[in-house]
């Protein structure tokens, strides 16, 4: 069963997936999931469909943009898990 | 002015300014052992950021990235792929590695994992681990600098004298400064190559071309199309298989964060915070080899044939006649990224060989003071030793490196049950550490043995999970206290 909770601790607010009688951490469940996505299209099989000379973007081959598109994607999760985990924990 | 005194000029003016900034935070940190390894863990976001971006860039990204992209093409995406998915582990395993560490100490990962597992040989088996990996890396740093200044001073600086200058800076401010001269001059010899790879990797192509995308054009028409199609090409020229790339960039990003010099600067950051926010920040200094592989691929239709692909940024240099200033500003930036990672691998050789090696086999632990005289000793011993192999000794040591990423890679699983896996016990972390790197170092030395042709570090992870698992349901569960410290680092009431 999936449901998302919201609890209150120290004031801040905090979402939850829970499935059965584990929880987890909703940012944190996303976060792992664009990962995944992003580790599948950098590796076999994923990058075989997009790993092409051409066409250019930008200049660059398919193959080049494609691993420079999943840098910035990894970066813009990351710095998004990064302000969530700021907004909804204690201090750290 | 003659172009070579111009060169020199600027190459002594980045020594010295390296030396300056290298030795300069000495007389901020405590004169014990934790100012020393972990700088009294008062490192902010923007040293973190250089530390932990420059001691990965070495002389391999400033040599042996633009040698891939101009002998194997695409291939040499591999760095960039596995840097992006390999941060992910240290943004979870980081603060709470530095929450332990401030609370019991630690400021070595092998100390970490021997808190949890309660065991002095997991801590001489990782500092013999971390040691023999990084004499060879530091000696491949050493090589790289001499080879530069080789051949960019037209032979005037023979390979001797070149790695024994650059050297001599790098040990003289780990040896004062420790890792906050470490931190320091990172930033500053990442802030110059970062900026000279991009003025550098845009200029070639556009100078050379009349752009990035008449480039890869006319690369295409001159029939290299296989290059540009990833996976790229196998080091004999024919096409690399999707294995051999997707198990490559996997063991390197299992293997990317555990890494020991780099693991062990969670314990210096000033707040868990900060060490994330640097952690972050990380693939803005990985876009930085995109520029560095673009001047590979200026090489491949202008120089075709160059033999020694790894010599093809200087090569390159030198045949275009380009001005002093230029290349002298070239040269000093394969310095700052050898140096910057030489200077990491270094302090950390030295740090984690005495605090995890030689003070556990002593009958009494030394004293603080003792220890720091220990480490610094041993920063002095290790950089003779790396100096004899890259000078002196006349041996391959590119093969040991490259196996030493399936090793490293081995401590990874151990670093997860620590952190995540109560029923983790020292025997199942002991049977597994040693399971993985047999079967690795097995692979490594006889490929014709795997059945698959995927990455050796891949069947030692295999190896390793399944012992790490069997091994611990089998045995009795570790002492309570220790795991539950462990399991209970993931916020910050632990530290109440």
């Amino acid at each position: 069963m999936h449901i998302t909770k919201t609890t209150r601790k120290h004031g801040k607010k905090r979402h939850y997936l829970v499935i059965g009688h584990a929880t987890f951490r909703l940012n944190r469940i996303l976060f792992s999931v664009v990962m995944l996505i992003t580790s599948f299209f950098l590796l076999w099989p994923g990058y075989t469909f997009f790993s092409s000379a051409t066409p250019f973007i930008a200049g660059l081959p398919l193959s080049f943009a494609w691993v420079i598109l999943w840098v910035i994607i990894g970066f813009a999760a990351m710095l998004a898990l990064y302000i969530s985990d700021n907004k909804d924990s204690e201090t750290d | 002015m003659e172009s070579s005194t111009i060169i020199l000029v600027i190459v002594g003016l980045y020594l010295v300014i390296s030396l300056l900034t290298g030795i300069l935070p000495s007389l901020r940190i405590s004169n014990s052992v934790d100012g020393f390894v972990a700088g009294d863990r008062s490192m902010n976001v923007l040293i973190l950021y250089f530390v932990l971006g420059a001691s990965i860039f070495s002389s391999f990204a400033f040599l042996g990235g633009p040698g891939w992209a101009y002998s194997r093409g695409m291939a040499a995406l591999y760095i960039i792929a596995y840097g992006v998915i390999g941060i992910v582990p240290l943004y979870f395993f980081g603060p709470r590695a530095w929450r332990l560490g401030k609370r019991y100490g630690y400021i070595t990962q092998a100390e970490l994992i021997a808190g949890r597992f309660d065991s002095k040989f997991i801590s001489i088996l990782l500092a013999v681990l971390s040691v023999a990996v990084f004499i060879p890396y530091l000696t491949l740093q050493m090589r790289g600098a001499a080879f530069v200044l080789h051949v960019i001073s037209d032979g005037m600086i023979p390979e001797w004298a070149g790695a024994a200058i650059t050297y001599a800076v790098v040990l003289v401010y780990v040896y004062f400064s420790g890792v906050m001269g470490v931190g320091w001059s990172n930033a500053f010899q990442g802030m110059f190559m970062m900026i000279l790879a991009w003025v550098l990797g845009l200029y070639l192509p556009n100078a050379l071309y009349g752009g990035i995308g008449n480039m890869f054009s006319e690369i295409m028409a001159a029939g290299h199309e296989p290059m540009l199609t990833a996976p790229g090409l196998a080091a004999d020229g024919s096409r690399w298989s999707w294995w051999e790339y997707s198990s490559a960039v996997l063991v390197s990003a299992v293997g990317f964060s555990v890494w020991p010099h780099f693991f062990m600067r969670s314990f210096a950051a000033k707040t868990p915070r900060s060490l994330r926010l640097s952690i972050v920040l990380y693939p803005t200094f990985l876009l930085f080899l995109v520029p560095i592989l673009l001047i590979g691929f200026s090489a491949i239709i202008l120089f075709p044939g160059v033999e020694q692909a790894d010599s093809i940024l200087p090569y390159l240099l030198m045949q275009l006649d380009l001005p002093a200033v230029v290349i002298g500003l070239f040269c000093a930036g394969t310095l700052a990224a050898s140096m910057s990672s030489g200077d990491a691998i270094l302090h950390s050789a030295a740090s984690v060989g005495v605090r995890d090696g030689i003070s556990k086999l002593m009958r009494t632990p030394p004293s603080d003071q003792n220890e720091r005289l220990m480490i610094r000793i041993l920063v002095l011993f290790i950089g003779i030793i790396a100096y004899y192999f890259a000078v002196v000794a006349d041996i391959s040591i590119v093969a040991l490196l490259l196996g030493s990423y399936g090793g490293v890679a081995q401590i990874f699983p151990i670093i997860c049950v620590m952190f995540y896996w109560k029923r983790a016990t020292k025997w199942g972390a002991i049977a597994g550490l040693l399971g993985g790197i047999i079967v690795n170092t097995i692979f490594l030395m006889w490929p014709e043995l795997k059945p698959l042709p995927v990455h050796e570090g891949i069947y030692g992870l295999v190896i390793n999970i399944l012992l790490l698992t069997s091994i611990s349901l089998l045995t009795k569960p570790d002492p309570n206290e220790c795991i539950k410290k462990f399991m209970d680092s993931g916020s910050e009431s632990a530290r109440k």
